[in-house]
């Protein structure tokens, strides 16, 4: 109980600096600069999980690349593609695109069977190329904005929005369901796989950024944009940037 | 005498504009899609003798194409906002030659093999104050493709690009944060100290 309210100010004391902060960005900077309020705490985040990353996960996907042969390590990767597709298709229909969750659901049977379980992107081959939909995208085109960045400890680049998704993206997972000696050695080998196929994005940041944190940050919020707007985004209104050709 | 003079100044002009309008109207001609497929058959042909090149010869094969094809002061100048105008004309020289070479630098240590990419051009869409955007993707046998867009103006040098978007990341607006904490931090001094090393790493790196 005790703790249980202890945990309840924590959330409120958040939710209000969250508040004060949104209050305190001028408006006049908009889309000069990324509003970051939380930038200090968001830092600090991103140093933990750097460290993690530069200690084990890198390491440890590293050695996994070296010792999984490149087609073993796309049957994994379809394998968790497949169960993990529940959440795009529930959120097709969930942002009313009825068609696309059809053709997604499709997706599944075909690759759940003619794939050999998910093992195979059979329909991929067959001209159904996989999306990638969540409920953080669905209620951003419900009209919720993002609110506040947020960089998480372990899950790296989020906002306040998308993070409040993440129990509901858990829950949408059939993994969440299977006993623990499944469920835990498979996130491992989800997360290990997803860090392996995250390396050349790490690669470019640290070979092009001069501040690491804030080059992740607006990439990360950019390609957020694009996946929300499947990939059509409006493009960026470069009159704020730049005076008008003479 | 006045009829010679005034005979000659005609002769003059008419030379001048002959040689002038071909000129003319051979730029406002080119279309903007004309200067990403010269990037990309470039790229590729980089690619294609990656090795044989080196970097040294990537390098130099890209230089030409990449300064004609890219308004690169136009870039510097909108990364840097607000701090341009604070600059002297000897600072933004330093800073275009410097970019300038980083961004050589970068092609030619990226594209530095082939395994049967393509680019092709999907569409071309008018943007607001008679920009364009060039919308195309990387090809690649065994991978998804990578959309590009191309925004391109036309102004000196005919139609150039101003910033590229890759799979929805703008390079624009990434450096322009990027770079603009470094300035605002620790000033244009190191800024382009910074940038120099990168040039080196992608050297040593190549």
């Amino acid at each position: 109980m005790k703790r249980g309210t202890a945990r309840g100010s924590l959330i409120l004391s958040l939710f209000a600096c969250v508040i004060l902060s949104a209050c305190a960005t001028a408006p006049a900077d908009k889309g000069v600069e990324t509003p970051d309020p939380l930038e200090p705490m968001n830092r600090a985040f991103f140093a933990f999980n750097d460290t993690l990353d530069k200690a084990i996960l890198g390491p440890v996907s590293r050695g996994y690349v070296n010792v999984t042969p490149e087609p073993a390590r796309d049957a994994i990767r379809n394998f968790f593609d497949n169960l993990g597709y529940l959440e795009t298709i529930v959120n097709h229909f969930l942002q009313g695109k009825i068609e696309d969750g059809f053709e997604d659901a499709g997706r599944v049977v075909i690759n759940s069977t003619f794939g050999l379980g998910g093992l195979i992107d059979f329909a991929g081959g067959l001209g159904f190329p996989a999306r990638k939909e969540d409920y953080g995208q669905t209620l951003a085109v419900w009209g919720v904005g993002p609110g506040v960045y947020l960089e998480l400890p372990f899950f790296g680049p989020s906002t306040l929005r998308d993070g409040a998704t993440l129990p509901a993206s858990t829950l949408s997972n059939p993994f969440f369901y299977a006993d623990a000696e499944v469920s835990i050695p498979a996130a491992a080998v989800d997360l290990i796989d997803t860090r392996a196929r995250l390396e050349s994005a790490i690669k470019l940041r640290d070979e092009t950024a001069l501040d690491r944190y804030i080059f992740q940050r607006d990439a990360w919020l950019q390609r957020r944009r694009n996946l929300i707007f499947d990939g059509s985004p409006p493009p960026e209104d470069l009159d704020f940037l730049a005076p008008p050709p003479q | 005498m006045k009829t010679l003079v005034k005979c000659l100044t005609r002769l003059f002009s008419a030379t001048v504009l002959a040689v002038l309008i071909p000129v003319f109207v051979w730029s406002a001609e080119t279309a903007p899609s004309d200067t990403i497929e010269k990037l990309h058959s470039t790229l590729i042909e980089v690619m294609q003798n990656a090795d044989a090149l080196g970097f040294e010869g990537r390098r130099d094969k890209l230089a030409p194409v990449i300064t004609q094809s890219f308004d690169l002061t136009t870039i510097c100048r909108i990364i840097l906002g607000r701090q341009w105008d604070s600059l002297s004309p000897d600072e933004h020289a330093q800073m275009i030659d410097t970019f300038t070479r980083l961004t050589i630098a970068t092609y030619a240590a990226r594209f530095d093999g082939f395994s049967g990419e393509s680019f092709r051009t999907v569409e071309q869409n008018p943007m607001n104050r008679g920009r364009v955007m060039v919308r195309t993707e990387l090809v690649r046998p065994r991978d998804e493709p990578v959309h590009l867009d191309y925004v391109l103006h036309n102004g000196e040098g005919g139609w150039r690009i101003v910033n590229v978007v890759a799979e929805g990341v703008s390079d624009l607006s990434l450096k322009r944060a990027d770079y603009g904490a470094v300035i605002k931090r620790d000033g244009f001094a190191t800024l382009v100290q910074r940038l120099e090393s990168q040039i080196r790493d992608l050297q040593k790196g190549a």
